[in-house]
């Protein structure tokens, strides 16, 4: 199985995130974004790479908004009312909330202000927005039978969540935007350790290294307390939501504690509009917000209050946040005529302008007469200062994301080119992960473990915690394990003794040691084994038709076929040579060479346990008796001594012990070294017995 | 009722009683009588005996209901636990089904675990039935309960077991090893915490092989998906971390050392709070990291001097960390949502700060942002952090951060601003404006917290002090600015008087810079000196202050004593005692001033002084008392009696109970002369026989008061207080001559009493007392009516100079019927009992003190027990509002009750008990003076 991934929009590049992923035969469109620099159609992803005929909810299985910024969700009324996807739709309460006040205020922008063609409609927005699913964090939500989908909370701006989805055993990732760092009305990003196929992350800042925030905050308070205290008017022109938020409670808490009485504006309805959602939506902002909004819901701003359009040229110093956030128009720069001239007054950009704005003219040098049409001419002599806020989490928060959840493969978007390649560089070298960055409608294959699942029985289960410690008590040699097919009984079976790697095993079976009780000190080589990683456990995969694949315990095996136990053992009886077997009494003999057999093996093999009886020795299945039956079945090379100076060895050992016995019978064929017989040296087929 | 109880259980129990109800509902119901007899504390110890032996019995024949033997394993653990000398039998029946089934097994095991945490013994029981190889087959158990409850069992006996262990050390390492990576996340903590415990246990002895087990385990668990799982395993690291630096006895280690930084450092990273703190904790722990490394974990970019990515790797496992990963740890810690983590941030960094200059260098201006922080906690951290770090002189300030640091002496909490005048008192400050800037700063304090005078000045003094040129140059500014001549000047202005402050603290008590400060200044200063001496007092003695002052100012100075004693009186300053215990320096206790407690201590110090004296004094009556001389001996009581009440009323705490203890004395004392005085007269028609009992008994029950009333006396006063009780009461008999049983009896307790404590230490028996004992011993053997020759005895006693140790608790009770006074009295209908409001405020009383409120009401006597648990409070002070009832009421149209507290003397019981009359069954103690209660009849009104 392997996740597809079609990336529609903000590949490699910033704006119209889209990215389609298919995973086990589901199709989830993440994000739906409008770019905001175009004004064709490359204003929209390309939708007819789903689906040529235009069928979008035979094909798309659900779509996911992680948040209301438009570049994630601005080509969602176009997409469900103008294409037609009819399908469920999913994205937090807040986004779904603050996304129809976004787009409703763009489409205003759009069509009264520039007199643009309309994409979509009031009731357009309204009617996409009726079919959206709200989401709440870490819910689980069954989409459909095979698909889960969850949110974590992301940071980046209110209702931002990123989001996982899992179909089988495939799971993954997509970011959105987030950012690491708490700031002062929302919290960091939050999210579970999961075991990922795939993570999507976003990589604005892929190379950036910001600093600490509260230098940054520092000096924005500094320029503003400098500019008021001289007696100038601060203009913050910014975007409604978000930041607008986070200055304002900075700036408010500044106040408080500086004692300030300079008055603080907002100049939009949106915004106060938007207040208010905050205030209502507490839940989903920081933790410290979240602790006191009891006492004092931040978002009641002391110092905060309304602008009236007469008091641009009201004497004495103020601040004013004025929407939109690049002086692309509307009222920022209907102020900003007004206050630019002085010398006095201070602007503070935001991190980010779109080129050909003036937002982005007054950030490239500083420049002092700026010719908005061929009549008007604004002299800039105020001072700017440019901000340096930003909700996107820097290169190290990516890194450390992705270092936190270890996926296997990660795909970059929401990035410039260089940068990202950049940050890819460093994602395969320092963390090993493979990592790509497609552009707009390329696709990447991501292969995915295949799981299979199989159904287990409870005596297995069982012994995955009990390991069957006699079993395991220190062989010389644990036995490979092979496979082997067998007919029993008429059902054609497949019992391949499998390893089964288990994590919830206690690995115990050194403590079985006796001298362990008796708390001597540990051997280097029992360390090592006590740190191994895996433990193992046995069990036999049984398939049978038109049944689910099953893991049963060994014992269970022969009970479920209904058969009765076989084993295989080995056993070979052969000549040894002895020269000295003169000297020991008759009755005696056979013992005194058992004896010198068991010496001569215990010094060799290493196994503890060898033990003697009075007619045999016994090493695990091993057995090895002397024989003086003639007609023993499993005699070979019968004819070839005289019986004074030979004895027989019988000796008999099932499978598992091939390896061990191998051994101690070349140690018996040696027993006596004055034995010369090129004969014996022979390799000799073992009698195969079913017992 | 008793009896009873226990023949239902046995019928309940045996299995052939033929009774109506179900079996298994006979079986439940036993168990709850069995409860009920176990939990009795009436209950007599056979009964106990025998229930439990039943039930151990019964657990063989009810073999097979699940449900009671579950029941019954429950029961009995918790019945051995309450009572050890069960514990034996308990424990050999709950044995045998450890290897039963796993639902059993582990019933029984919460039983072991209930007798185990018992009592000191209870874990040696059940180490003694617990063997290895049973411990290791109960480990291996297939149920999850059975696992987790050995395991806790295992990793109590760490601590607990003490001799009697189970397993080896190194068997419980495998075992717990061997855990941590079971299915379950409880288990794999518990594991863990199993570890780590060992580790301490064993601390150095540790197998450096079994180290490095737990170290590789602990690292592959750091990626557990617990988020619990991973901070045990921080922990475990951290725990590692330590034995390896212990192990590594002087051979280097840094390398280990700065891999599990790293490594620490990623953890910081973690999404889980928990983990976060843990691993902050951890970090701050590390030491001999170096310095690199220290840096590294201040800066989110990646460091050159170590060529990026250098690699610290350790060859047996093949862990590759990247140096990077240290990456701005510490600046993630402070930028971190919770407050939790941020406070533990700034504690860490001020911990590792020690190490390296230059990390302290880099870390000031992370923690100068810190001092913005919006909680407090996190304020109070910093400024603890920069204090440590000004101990070990690694703080170096520079100009941008005082005005964050000085932002924080107008902050709203007061242990905020406390705590930064405090590092401030350290701090080193570079030049003549930050100089001006602090002592501004300051003085903007002083001006808004007048309050908060005296710690500002005491820290102007110092910074003063350790900066003096420019404390000196501002003292010469000064005296420009404070010329007479200008008229308007005021001492009270708070920055003048701080500024005064600084300005004599530069040549103090160097005489160097002396030259240098106009005398003016320390004119005006000497006007201030009651405040100033006040906030300096453990630095000079106030006279020494004025000395200073007055020689530098060029006033004459009287006292020239005193000026020789200067040198000696100043003390050195505090910063070199701060410095050794700087590292227990806690925030909380730095909220009230430091001086303030010692003023208290210096106080009663004082006061020992003065009430030695007194005590001086009444001693030296003694003479005068036996040469009959009353008016001068009463006149003498007297006023030492009101000497004695006027310092109690200045004092408190246990300087109170001092006075109070003294004043009791000086009470009996008098007393006795009186009596004394009264049966020496020759002729006793000056006073009744019935005035002379009355006497007896205030003696008798000031001496009760003494005796029983006052926690932690010395043994000395103890057997002062018993000889002048035996003196008493040869006085009481000399004058009544009934020598009853009673009376020898009281007569042998105090002798006895008397024998075992000069016995015990170095106080001798008086003479007095010797012969007494013989006297009664003699009595004891001819119990014929000899008689004791009173005369010859008394005058063997002799009064002996007493010296008291303070240190003791005085028993005290307050009683007050609310809503009630001779204006005001509590309606009554007669014969029916009335209910009456006491407000009633007990100190020093334990939970072992028997206390009774007596109400008398002409000859009728009633007393209420007062159960301790109604009252509110701590041992120290408990006080409650209860309604207790009176029910003799009398047919009148209006009484007066009298309503006392007592306290029950524990020892001399059985002398007043009597039965039906409920009441205390020993001597009773008053504990507050009596308090009458107004009542008037409803109808008679």
């Amino acid at each position: 199985m392997a996740i597809e991934c079609l990336v529609l929009g903000a590949g490699q590049e910033v704006g119209k995130s889209c990215v389609v992923v298919s995973i086990g035969g589901k199709k989830i469109m993440f994000d739906c974004g409008m770019h905001m620099g175009y004004l064709d159609s490359r204003r929209y992803p390309d939708f007819s790479l789903i689906s040529e005929t235009g069928d979008f909810d035979s094909s798309l299985t659900c779509v996911v908004i992680t948040h209301f910024h438009l570049d994630h969700v601005g080509a969602l009324p176009y997409f469900t009312e103008v294409c037609g996807y009819h399908g469920p739709i999913y994205m937090t309460y807040p986004t779904k909330a603050l996304a129809p006040i976004m787009l409703e205020d763009y489409r205003k922008v759009m069509v009264e202000r520039r007199g643009e063609e309309e994409q979509f409609s009031y009731d357009h927005i309204m009617e996409c927005m009726r079919k959206v699913i709200p989401l709440d964090l870490k819910q689980t939500v069954q989409v459909d039978k095979d698909l889960q989908i969850r949110a974590y909370y992301a940071g980046h701006v209110l209702g931002a969540a990123m989001i996982y989805a899992k179909v089988g055993g495939s799971t993954m990732v997509y970011t959105g935007d987030y950012n690491m760092t708490p700031d002062r009305h929302l919290g960091a990003a939050q999210i579970d350790r999961l075991r990922l196929d795939l993570l999507i992350t976003e990589s604005t800042y892929a190379t950036t290294i910001r600093d600490s925030k509260y230098a940054r905050e520092r000096e924005f308070l500094k320029a503003v307390h400098k500019c008021v205290a001289g007696g100038g008017k601060v203009l913050i022109p910014t975007f409604a939501l978000g930041r607008a938020q986070e200055l304002c409670i900075l700036l408010d808490d500044y106040w408080e504690r500086m004692n300030l009485n300079v008055p603080i504006y907002f100049s939009a309805g949106l915004t106060i509009q938007a207040n208010m959602y905050y205030k209502m939506l507490i839940g989903w902002t920081s933790q410290k917000i979240k602790d006191n909004y009891t006492k004092h819901n931040p978002f009641d701003f002391k110092h905060v209050c309304s602008f009236e359009r007469s008091l641009i040229n009201a004497p004495g110093p103020c601040v004013l946040f004025a929407t939109p956030g690049m002086i692309s128009g509307g009222f920022s720069l209907e102020v900003f005529k007004h206050w630019a001239p002085s010398e006095k007054n201070l602007i503070t950009l935001p991190g980010y302008c779109v080129a050909g704005t003036i937002g982005h003219k007054l950030m490239s040098g500083k420049p002092t007469r700026i010719d908005l049409d061929a009549d008007t001419h604004i002299d800039v002599r105020c001072q700017i200062h440019q901000l340096s806020f930003s909700p996107h989490t820097d290169a190290k928060g990516i890194m450390d994301l992705i270092d936190f959840l270890f996926p296997q493969h990660v795909i970059l978007v929401h990035g410039e080119k260089p940068k990202m390649a950049s940050l890819t560089e460093r994602i395969q070298s320092e963390l090993g992960i493979p990592c790509y960055y497609p552009a707009n409608n390329e696709t990447v294959l991501i292969p995915t473990s295949q799981n299979v699942k199989v159904d287990a029985t409870g005596q297995f289960m069982r012994s995955c915690h009990n390991v069957n410690l006699n079993s395991i008590q220190d062989k010389p040699c644990i036995s490979n394990f092979s496979t082997n097919n067998c007919e029993v009984s008429g059902t054609k079976i497949d019992a391949s003794k499998m390893v089964i790697t288990s994590c919830c095993n206690a690995n115990l079976h050194s403590t079985q040691d006796k001298h362990c009780i008796s708390n001597a000190s540990i051997s280097n080589c029992e360390v090592s084994e006590l740190a191994g990683d895996e433990n193992l456990t046995e069990g036999i995969l049984v398939m049978e038709k038109s049944k689910t694949a099953k893991v049963v315990s060994k014992d269970e095996l022969l009970q479920m076929l209904g058969a009765e136990k076989h084993v295989v053992q080995f056993a070979r009886c052969f000549p040894v040579r002895l020269s000295n077997r003169e000297q020991f009494l008759p009755h005696a003999a056979n013992h005194t060479t058992l004896q010198l057999l068991c010496k001569k093996l215990s010094s060799h093999v290493k196994c503890k346990y060898i033990e003697s009886f009075s007619d045999h020795l016994q090493l695990d299945s091993l057995r090895i008796r002397i024989c003086s039956n003639e007609d023993c079945p499993f005699r070979t090379n019968q004819n070839k001594y005289c019986s004074s100076s030979v004895i027989y060895f019988c000796c008999s050992w099932s499978m598992h012990d091939e390896n061990l016995a191998s051994k101690c019978l070349e140690i018996v064929n040696n027993l006596d070294s004055t034995i010369q017989d090129s004969n014996l040296a022979q390799e000799e087929a073992p009698n195969e017995h079913l017992q | 009722m008793e009896r009873l109880l226990l023949e239902r259980f046995h019928l309940h129990l045996s299995p052939t009683s033929s009774s109506s109800s179900s079996s298994p509902l006979r079986l439940t119901r036993s168990l709850a009588i069995a409860r009920a007899l176990m939990a009795n504390r009436d209950s007599s110890d056979t009964t106990r005996r025998s229930t439990a032996d039943a039930l151990v019995r019964a657990l063989a024949d009810h073999g097979s209901d699940a449900s009671f033997l579950r029941g019954a394993l429950y029961f009995l653990g918790e019945a051995a636990a309450l009572h050890p000398s069960l514990a034996p039998a308990v424990l050999s029946a709950v044995r045998s089904f450890l290897d039963g089934p796993d639902r059993l097994a582990a019933d029984a095991l919460a039983a072991l675990a209930a007798i185990a945490r018992s009592s000191s013994m209870g874990f040696s029981f059940v180490a003694s039935v617990l063997d290895g190889d049973l411990v290791l087959s109960l480990v291996r158990s297939s149920s999850v309960a059975v696992r987790s409850r050995i395991l806790d069992l295992l990793v109590s006996s760490i601590y607990k077991s003490r001799g009697s262990v189970i397993l080896g050390h190194n068997c419980l390492f495998r075992v717990f090893l061997a855990l941590t990576v079971d299915l379950y996340p409880s288990l794999r903590i518990a594991a863990i915490n199993g570890l780590i415990a060992l580790c301490k246990e064993i601390g150095a002895d540790a197998d450096s092989l079994i180290v490095r087990c737990c170290y590789n385990r602990a690292v592959e668990l750091l990626k557990d998906e617990d988020e619990l799982v991973r901070s045990a395993a921080v922990r475990l690291v951290s725990s590692c971390r330590e034995l390896f630096r212990v192990g590594a006895k002087g051979t280097d280690s840094s390398e280990q050392t700065e891999l599990i930084f790293v490594q620490l450092c990623s953890m910081a990273r973690d999404m889980s709070k928990q983990v976060r703190i843990e691993a902050f904790d951890a970090l701050g722990n590390v030491k001999e990291v170096s310095e690199s490394a220290l840096l590294q974990s201040l800066s989110k970019k990646v460091l050159g001097n170590r060529s990026g990515s250098k690699i610290v790797s350790k060859c047996e496992k093949e862990t590759k960390l990247s140096f990077s990963r240290a990456a701005g740890t510490f600046i993630h810690g402070i930028e971190d949502e919770h407050h939790e983590v941020r406070a533990i941030t700034c504690k860490s960094l001020g911990m590792l700060a020690i190490f390296s200059v230059r990390f302290a260098d880099e870390a000031l201006s992370l923690l100068m942002d810190m001092l913005n922080d919006d909680a407090e906690v996190v304020r109070l951290q910093t400024l603890e952090t920069i204090f440590l770090m000004a101990t070990y002189d690694h703080l170096k300030v520079q100009e941008k951060h005082m005005h964050m640091f000085l932002g924080l002496l107008a902050d709203i909490s007061a242990l905020v601003r406390t705590a930064a005048r405090k590092s401030l008192r350290l701090m080193k400050l570079p030049n003549l404006e930050i100089f001006k800037l602090v002592i501004d700063g300051l003085i903007t304090n002083l001006e808004t917290n007048p309050e908060e005078e005296e710690d500002i000045f005491y820290v102007l003094f110092f910074v003063g002090k350790n900066h003096r040129k420019f404390s000196a140059k501002l003292a010469k500014d000064l005296a420009k600015e404070i010329k007479p001549s200008s008229g308007e000047m005021t001492l009270d202005n708070p920055r003048i008087s701080a500024m005064l402050v600084v300005s004599i603290s530069s040549s103090f008590p160097d005489k160097k810079y002396t030259c240098d400060i106009p005398a003016v200044i320390f004119s005006y200063a000497a006007t201030l000196l009651g405040r100033i001496s006040c906030a300096l007092q453990d630095v000079i003695h106030r006279d020494a202050l004025l000395a200073y002052l007055c020689r530098y100012s060029g006033m004459p100075f009287l006292d020239k004593t005193s000026d020789s004693k200067e040198a000696g009186e100043i003390c050195s300053p505090p910063n070199q005692n701060e410095a050794s215990d700087c590292c227990k320096v806690t925030v909380s206790d730095s909220h009230e001033p430091q001086h303030s407690k010692e003023k208290e201590e210096h106080l009663s110090e004082e006061l020992m002084q003065s009430v030695e004296v007194i005590l001086k004094t009444v001693g030296q009556t003694w003479p005068l008392v036996k040469a009959c001389r009353a008016y001068e001996v009463q006149r003498i009581f007297r006023t030492c009696k009101e000497e004695l009440e006027m310092l109690a009323q200045s004092a408190s705490g246990p300087a109170s109970a001092f006075l109070d203890f003294a004043l009791q004395y000086v009470q009996v004392i008098q007393l006795v002369a009186e009596f004394w005085e009264q049966i020496q007269a020759k002729s006793s028609h000056s006073f009744g026989m019935v005035a002379l009992e009355i006497l007896v008994e205030k003696i008798d029950m000031s001496l009760k008061r003494l005796t029983y009333c006052f926690r932690g006396l010395h043994s000395e006063i103890e057997f002062h207080i018993l000889e002048l009780s035996l003196f008493a009461t040869i006085l009481r008999l000399s004058k009544f001559g009934i020598f009853s049983d009673s009376v020898l009896k009281k007569l042998q307790k105090i002798i006895s009493r008397l024998e075992f404590l000069s016995s015990e230490g170095s106080i001798m028996l008086s003479d007095f007392s010797k012969e007494v004992s013989k006297a009664v011993s003699e009595r004891r053997m001819n119990s014929a009516s000899q008689q004791i020759n009173h005369c010859n005895l008394l005058d063997l006693f002799d009064l002996r100079q007493i010296t008291f140790y303070g240190g003791f608790k005085s028993i005290k009770g307050e009683l007050r019927a609310l809503d009630n006074n001779s204006e005001n009295p509590l309606l009554y209908i007669s014969g029916l009992p009335v209910g009456i409001r006491y407000h009633i405020t007990l100190c020093n009383v334990s939970n072992n003190d028997r206390l009774w409120l007596r109400m008398v009401v002409g000859e009728s006597i009633e007393y209420v027990f007062l159960d301790l648990g109604q009252f509110g409070g701590n041992d120290d002070e408990r006080s409650c509002t209860i309604v207790l009832p009176f029910y003799a009421t009398p047919n009148a149209s209006s009484f007066v009750l009298r309503a006392c507290l007592c306290i029950e003397c524990p020892s001399e019981n059985m002398i007043y008990w009597k039965e039906n009359q409920g009441g205390p069954k020993g001597e009773i103690a008053l504990l507050f003076e009596e308090c009458d209660v107004y009542f008037a009849n409803i109808g008679k009104r």
